[in-house]
């Protein structure tokens, strides 16, 4: 049967994109200059560990990256309004909490936030750190 | 002379390696569904399969338990070689069905391959079902690998679509997706071990421009000539350890590291437990036979 399974899943992931079970796995296909790492804290500003929530800091990415393009917000380099950060992170914060909610809370009150890295001229870093919301327990 | 389909025909695979490929793979499939349901409750954003019917209900209640029962019989099934023109085929919808959950609560895992490397599999039992047993093993082996090789492949085609073969010279901008990895490990752990490690790691890229354009090179044309590992058995051996090579070099620069490619590449390509059984064989000696 020659290589039909390779070209079908090669036709079928770049006709088709990121729809299960294809992808074009465009990890790292190109290097932006700007980059975002969420994070959360406590109502000190110390960071929580987001595995002890049942989370990782990419998988927030992921999620934040996800409602963006549910809600049609464009995303990247900086560019989103407060108006757009405050509802990707409300929503954030609710599947947070509802991932954990049948355990008690380690932390009265939780931070979502992110930081904004880029590259400037001079291949100096420049970092921008914005509170997308916060969730009281 | 040879026409291509000779040229990619795969030499013959034995049931002892098909055995030990598709425990393995299906075992690390069950662990990975098992928690994909125990974790998500609900869909908030509905993707892949999600879209053709609400995945909503096969969290509800005592339905996920089901849908784990369901899973382990199949995997089961699929172990014992039980009816795999059915199994199979159930397997890769319900695959499809539960990693659309994970990408549904905005987790793109890309684990499309591993799902459709049951259907690959179930193609391979359909069409060669009145061939000779050993036929089918090694036409289900050598699918599933026609699959990674195109996901490598498709890999490259990205990188080459987005950035053009400029992607290689873009060192200094991958220093900022490396300091942003370490970051996100932090983020994950709280441990500021990473902090030091991420801004060693983007220093290091910082002094080894060519190097780092070197590494970036062989990463774009290994995935591009992916299609290699599928001519025969030893041709998937050797790109399977240089794959490895790459996947180990992508996780000490980069820190990351993509199960949902490596792992079906690691147990196709590489065998591993397949390899370690038959390395205990030739280590063990054998119990002499008694001469009467």
């Amino acid at each position: 049967m020659g290589v039909v399974v390779f070209l079908a899943y090669l036709t079928g992931g770049l006709c088709l994109g990121e729809v299960h079970p294809f992808s074009r796995y465009p990890m790292y296909s190109n290097f932006p200059n700007w980059a975002y790492v969420f994070y959360l804290t406590n109502q000190h500003d110390s960071v929580i560990p987001a595995q002890s929530l049942q989370f990782s800091s990419n998988q927030l990415g992921h999620m934040y990256y996800g409602i963006c393009k549910k809600n049609g917000i464009p995303v990247g380099d900086g560019k989103e309004t407060a108006q757009a950060l405050s509802k990707a992170g409300e929503e954030i914060l609710r599947l947070i909490a509802e991932r954990n909610k049948e355990r008690s809370p380690l932390h009265k009150t939780i931070k979502l936030k992110r930081k904004f890295f880029s590259l400037n001229a001079d291949s100096t870093l420049n970092c921008i750190i914005t509170t997308l919301g916060e969730k009281h327990w | 002379m040879k026409s291509i389909g000779d040229l990619f025909k795969a030499d013959l695979y034995s049931l002892t390696e098909w055995r030990f490929i598709k425990s393995s793979f299906v075992c690390v499939w069950l662990v990975l569904i098992v928690r994909i349901l125990l974790t998500y409750n609900e869909v908030p954003m509905p993707a892949g399969f999600c879209n053709l019917l609400l995945c909503g209900l096969l969290l509800n209640g005592v339905s996920k338990f089901i849908l784990i029962l369901c899973c382990t019989v199949l995997a089961l099934l699929y172990v014992l070689e039980f009816k795999m023109q059915f199994t199979a085929l159930v397997l890769f919808v319900c695959s499809a069905f539960v990693f659309s959950i994970e990408e549904s609560n905005g987790v793109l895992g890309r684990s499309g391959l591993i799902s459709f490397i049951f259907l690959a599999q179930w193609l391979a039992y359909m069409l060669y079902k009145h061939k000779a047993a050993e036929q089918v093993y090694s036409a289900a082996i050598q699918f599933s690998i026609q699959a990674i090789a195109a996901a490598y492949t498709l890999s490259a085609v990205s990188k080459i679509s987005d950035s053009g073969f400029y992607w290689i010279s873009q060192g200094k901008l991958m220093k900022l997706q490396v300091l942003k990895s370490y970051e996100a490990h932090y983020a994950s752990t709280a441990n500021k071990e990473w902090l030091l490690k991420g801004e060693q790691m983007a220093g290091f890229i910082d002094s080894h421009p060519v190097l780092i354009s070197g590494l970036l090179l062989a990463t774009l044309l290994l995935e591009l000539c992916a299609m290699v590992a599928i001519i025969n058995k030893r041709t998937a051996l050797f790109y399977g350890i240089a794959l490895l090579v790459m996947h180990t070099g992508m996780y000490l620069v980069m820190n990351i590291f993509l199960f949902s490619v490596f792992f079906p590449m690691f147990v196709f390509l590489l065998n591993p437990l397949y390899r370690t059984w038959k390395a205990c064989l030739t280590v063990i000696p054998r119990t002499p036979r008694k001469v009467n």
